[in-house]
């Protein structure tokens, strides 16, 4: 799917689950405990190029991008352009469907 | 970057497009991963670009989607028997005459679906009740028949036997 790394809120148990439902787009269902999903500069360097739709399966789910910070609600989505850093995450369990498209 | 807010119709149906993907976990064939890819897409840019109601599209993505939420729905509460043509298009925010349609690109009609996936589940229920103290009327009124002889003639028609020949089937084995 795409490189990820992971950063817990401090003293939160690490869980999480990873359901993948369509291969050729890279679709998930992805969950995890309070923390942030994440792109840095490095994993950056992996080269894919797609464009990521995170549709958020929480109520609250904060995404940090390209500059900008944006809130989403249960259902709500957003595009994410996946060769620049960002983050995906929530100081509550949280969960999302992410997707990659290529244009 | 932007919110695609969850009202959007083209993101709802994007949705309910891959739940749809998730609860059937194709083993699909290349031509039909492609056109799921296409679908997916095409769905993704009505979501970022479309903001108002989307009427009977024809757009092969939105029908596609439209059939796929329907179909979805169908299956989850077909043993409801107040379930009927309007009550779905009115659930999925289309017309009767156009679900109707959609349903139809399936080779079926609406109460055919409904009436096979009925069928099929109270056959199970029948040669599941071996040991039992199970009415045949009661397995038709939890598959959704509200009506025993419309059930039994329907049954008929179907398996070419009874239900409760079929019971019986059951019982002696």
């Amino acid at each position: 799917m795409f490189n990820l790394d992971f950063e817990p809120m401090p003293d939160t148990l690490f869980r999480s689950s990873f359901v993948p439902i369509f291969d050729a787009l890279r679709i998930a269902r992805s969950a995890f405990s309070p923390g942030f999903t994440f792109r840095d500069k490095d994993l950056v360097k992996d080269g894919d190029e797609a464009f990521g739709l995170v549709i958020s399966g929480s109520r609250s789910l904060d995404i940090t991008h390209q500059g900008r910070d944006l809130s989403l609600g249960l259902g709500d989505a957003t595009l994410m352009h996946i060769s620049a850093i960002g983050s995906v995450g929530s100081r509550q369990n949280f969960g999302y469907i992410d997707s990659a498209l290529r244009v | 970057m932007r919110r695609l807010p969850r009202r959007s119709e083209a993101l709802q149906l994007l949705r309910s497009y891959v739940r749809s993907l998730e609860r059937r976990r194709l083993g699909a064939s290349a031509e039909v991963r492609e056109a799921i890819c296409r679908h997916i897409v095409d769905l993704v840019a009505l979501a970022i670009t479309t903001h108002g109601a989307m009427g009977e599209s024809s757009l092969s993505a939105v029908a596609d989607a439209r059939l796929s939420a329907a179909l979805g729905q169908i299956a989850q509460s077909f043993d409801e028997p107040g379930l009927t043509v309007a009550v779905v298009a009115r659930d999925q925010g289309i017309s009767t005459r156009y679900l109707q349609r959609l349903i139809e690109t399936t080779g079926t009609s609406f109460t055919a679906r409904v009436s096979e996936l009925r069928l099929q589940r109270a056959f199970t229920l029948l040669t599941e009740a071996r040991d039992g103290a199970c009415r045949i009327s009661d397995i038709a009124l939890q598959v959704g028949f509200s009506d025993i002889s419309h059930f039994n003639r329907l049954f008929r028609t179907r398996f070419g036997d009874t239900p409760s020949g079929i019971l019986g089937r059951g019982r002696r084995t």
